[in-house]
């Protein structure tokens, strides 16, 4: 085997460094955080890399804030709000699930689906945060890292 | 110490240098102290690009790999360099192209669709195209910027005159709706409308369910769109204090009972909400992220 | 054995749009002259494909922003033939309206800021010149071509890429103050078009106006006409043959049968031609002079004294000589203010009846009008819910260019020595003795790049 063929078959060998996405979280103060403060309250587990940034309402999730989220180098991005007829706003969250939906469409289109997720939970729902948190994590690490890691913050075009 | 001025047009339609002109006789005035010593449609003067220039307006956004040279070149011998038009600004409607494969969107045009025996796409000699539109900020630092398509040329007079003056040039910091002659409703649309539909006179076109780029667009126009019953379609880019212009008044709308821009693709999105701004907008930013060079 | 040298003079001046000269030349003779357009092709034809046709008008007009009028109103036309729509007569004198504008405007930006200074003073060839030499001429025409702006933006909302015509008719009336203030303006406008009109005249007849001094091709030439008549928005399309017989009369939708196209590898603009002739055989001209060459009478009265003024100078029709363009212009110019002015005194301009309402649907349109450069086409398909599948526009200056590069050609092989020399000397000879043959034509370059395929 020649020298450069060796180095390769090492190189092969070695494990890969596994990839461990950031997850940026959005949720609502009135419900969503409160399911996730209950989740550690209570000692079930979901992966630490997904950072919580609380809001008052999940209505008040601005499609920039995603992208800007995006941009800075989230790998995905979920936005959590109350029950169906549930929001503290009365129509904060309707508006946002429909806000999200085209986004994420728009996202797929210019070659970042599938890194945004939109649901809905009560205070009380731990559970379901833990199973949306996991699940979307180990969809992003099937998924892969976000492609515009490997760009500069200011994205240029050369 | 005469001050030198020159202007140069890259992709576009010319239409900020007829606005230029359409300064009218005041022009004449206006170019009384000034040296115009590089501006192609007026005089004669050829590349390369003299120096010494004190101010420069660039029309045009940067679709080929010589545009992008000329804006470097201009760049480098202006001490003010003005952002011209909203296709130098913002992208302009040539920022729509982003929705597509430049190479493609060129073998479409000169390939796929020439009558002839002889299918070529020009090569010798010609400006390359590049993968994609851009604005003259992503290529240089600008100065200033001018927006509209084309500008207003009372505005244009008046950035100039304040310029020779040696001061700051401003612009307004309102939207469109500031100076639109229609009554305000508060309602919110029930749902979108197309142009082709008749509105009722007098009243909001947006309130009325039609497209209106007004409340996210930047004033200085005089709103000539809605005085003729037209809605705005954005031409002076974002208003002050918006952020990305069609990503705002999608945002907006998202309060419309009966949302039909969810069935929108890209290309009739960019159309209808980012026109004139595509190419700046934080959605094609990110798209420009992702795709290979 | 001499190196070849390779030189490329650009940008080309007084004229609209991005374009070069390059000369290729060994030991003193002249291998290659190309007159190359290196505008950057924006794509219009594709990314208008997915919008709903309603919005075209606004959208293709951004082609141009010196002829965004006859593409506003081309595509309008378009879109209405495509959906069975006939707009209202009021709408159609309107639009008749904003297209004269729009002609007072181009035809005027040409004769006094672009072309005049060859003429007038050519040892500093620029309007500002024109204006220190003599500024009331200058002033005239400026306000000149401000009549034709303020008229668009009466009729259009905005004076360039105006925004009214809709499908079905035009989004309003003119304003009765609006149309006053026209009204009194239009009697100057008319005196001034007419002042430019014998000044051309007059420099044509001392040879100032370097008339005979370029290579005259004799070609076909294609306009529209109205039973006969100069018309620069509606009726039927005309080639004549370069002896003046009639070739072909045809409606505006069957244009795809008779033109065909050509790509060079050295520009971005493509050359079309009469497809049963063939490239060469089938060159053809458009504009000013080809519509005069084309119909047989003007539609007013003065405009027809120049127009036999023009014929007499040269022997009868059709006139192949390039600078006798500046010419038809002159009297294209005054028809306009002339036509302009009846309609504006028209008392059934103000009536009512301007807009109907449309349904969207599938179909195939063709709306054809004249630009002041020449005959521009937008062809477009909708689907049933009125969105544009499909685009086809062809446009005006790309049917001159290739008349255009042979004339160039035989001027630079005969000006080679002093072509020769090192810039700014090269560089003045080229704007002051070649371009102004392309600045005769009136070229919109930025429009030409972007007309794509003709259907088979």
């Amino acid at each position: 085997m020649s020298k450069t063929k060796t180095s390769l078959a090492k190189a092969a060998a070695k494990p890969k460094p596994t990839f461990q996405p950031r997850i940026v979280s959005f949720c609502c103060h009135y419900c969503s955080y409160g399911a996730a403060d209950l989740a550690g309250t209570s000692k079930m587990p979901y992966p630490v890399n997904v950072e919580i940034i609380r809001v008052p309402c999940s209505g008040r999730v601005d499609p920039l804030h995603v992208l800007e989220a995006l941009r800075e180098g989230a790998d995905g991005v979920m936005v959590t709000g109350c029950l169906k007829d549930q929001c503290h706003f009365v129509t904060g969250n309707y508006h946002a699930e429909k806000r999200m939906q085209k986004l994420a469409k728009d996202l797929e289109d210019i070659g970042l689906g599938g890194r945004l997720v939109f649901e809905l939970m009560s205070a009380g729902m731990a559970g379901k945060w833990v199973e949306t948190a996991s699940s979307f994590y180990e969809h992003i690490k099937q998924l892969g890292p976000n492609p515009l890691k490997k760009m500069k913050p200011e994205v240029k075009c050369e | 110490m005469t001050v030198r001025i020159a202007t140069m047009g890259m992709a576009g339609c010319s239409g900020c240098h007829i606005a230029l002109l359409d300064t009218g006789t005041a022009l004449l005035d206006l170019l009384k102290d000034v040296e115009l010593v590089y501006s192609y449609p007026v005089v004669d003067t050829k590349n390369p690009i003299p120096p010494n220039i004190d101010v420069a307006l660039v029309e045009g956004s940067i679709r080929t790999d010589h545009d992008q040279e000329m804006a470097k070149a201009m760049r480098k011998q202006a001490k003010f360099l003005i952002a011209f038009g909203a296709c130098s600004a913002h992208g302009g409607v040539n920022g729509l192209a982003n929705t597509f494969n430049a190479q493609e969107g060129v073998e479409y045009v000169y390939h796929k669709t020439v009558l002839m025996a002889q299918k070529i796409v020009p090569h010798e000699n010609v400006p390359q195209v590049l993968p994609a539109d851009l604005r003259l900020s992503d290529v240089v630092k600008v100065d200033f910027v001018i927006p509209g398509c084309p500008p207003n040329p009372d505005e244009i007079a008046k950035v100039i005159t304040t310029l020779l003056a040696g001061e700051t040039p401003h612009l307004s910091k309102k939207s469109v709706c500031d100076e639109c002659p229609l009554e305000r409703l508060t309602e919110i649309p029930k749902q979108m409308r197309r142009i082709h539909e008749i509105p009722e006179p007098g009243t909001c076109l947006l309130s009325q369910g039609f497209l209106c780029m007004g409340p996210a667009t930047r004033a200085g126009c005089n709103a000539e769109c809605t005085h003729r019953s037209m809605p705005c379609t954005g031409c002076r880019g974002p208003a002050e204090t918006v952020w990305d212009q069609g990503i705002a008044m999608l945002d907006a709308l998202a309060a419309m009972e009966e949302d039909q821009v969810a069935n929108f693709n890209l290309p009739r999105l960019a159309a209808t909400f980012a026109r004139y701004t595509y190419a700046s907008s934080k959605l094609d930013n990110l798209r420009k992220g992702v795709k290979k060079k | 054995m001499s190196k070849p040298k390779h030189i490329e003079i650009e940008p080309m001046t007084r004229l609209e749009g991005h374009a070069k000269i390059t000369l290729d030349v060994t030991g003193g003779k002249l291998n290659q002259c190309h007159f190359q357009i290196i505008e950057s092709p924006r794509m219009f034809e594709r990314f208008m494909e997915g919008i709903p046709a309603e919005d075209a008008p606004q959208l293709s007009e951004r082609i141009c922003g010196i002829c965004s009028v006859a593409h506003h109103l081309g595509s309008v036309k378009a879109v209405e033939a495509a959906w069975g729509v006939t707009p209202p007569k009021q709408a159609v004198k309107l639009r008749h309206l904003e297209n004269f504008g729009e002609y007072i405007h181009s035809h005027a930006l040409h004769q006094v800021y672009l072309a005049l200074p060859d003429f007038l003073t050519p040892d500093t060839p620029n309007v500002l010149e024109v204006a220190a030499k003599n500024p009331k001429l200058a002033k005239a025409g400026i306000e000149l071509r401000m009549f034709g702006q303020n008229l668009i933006k009466a009729v259009g909302g905005r004076m360039i890429h105006p925004c009214t015509a809709i499908p079905g008719g035009m989004a309003g009336p003119l304003p009765e103050e609006e149309r006053d203030k026209l009204a009194k303006r239009a009697p100057t406008a008319l005196k001034t078009a007419q002042t430019i009109a014998d000044l051309y005249f007059k420099l044509a007849k001392q040879e100032a106006a370097k008339v005979g001094y370029y290579l005259s091709d004799s070609t076909h030439y294609f306009g529209l006409h109205n039973k006969g008549v100069h018309d620069i928005y509606d009726g039927t399309l005309r080639f004549i043959t370069p002896e003046g017989k009639k070739l072909h009369d045809f409606a505006p939708k069957d244009y795809a049968h008779y033109i065909a196209e050509d790509a060079m590898p050295y520009t971005t603009v493509k050359y079309p031609f009469i497809k049963e002739l063939g490239p060469e055989k089938g060159n053809y001209r458009v504009g000013p002079l080809a519509r005069l060459n084309v119909a047989q009478t003007m539609a007013s009265e003065l405009a027809q004294g120049y127009h036999d003024q023009l014929y007499a100078m040269f022997g009868g029709k059709p006139v192949h000589d390039p600078m006798a363009y500046n010419l038809a212009r002159s009297a294209e110019l005054v028809s306009v203010v002339e036509q302009a002015i009846t309609l504006i005194e028209d008392s059934t301009l103000q009536e009512d009846n301007y807009r109907i309402p449309v349904e969207p649907r599938a179909g195939e349109g063709v709306g054809v009008v004249e630009a002041p450069r020449g005959t521009l086409f937008h062809n477009y398909w909708t689907n049933e819910d009125g969105i544009i599948t499909k685009v086809n526009c062809m446009i005006a200056t790309g049917q001159n260019v290739r008349t255009i590069e042979h004339a160039i050609q035989a001027k630079a092989q005969e000006l080679l020595p002093e072509l020769l020399k090192p810039a700014p000397e090269s560089h003045k000879i080229v704007a002051t003795k070649l371009e102004p043959l392309v600045r005769a034509y009136d070229p919109c370059i930025s429009c030409s790049v972007h007309f794509i395929e003709l259907i088979q």
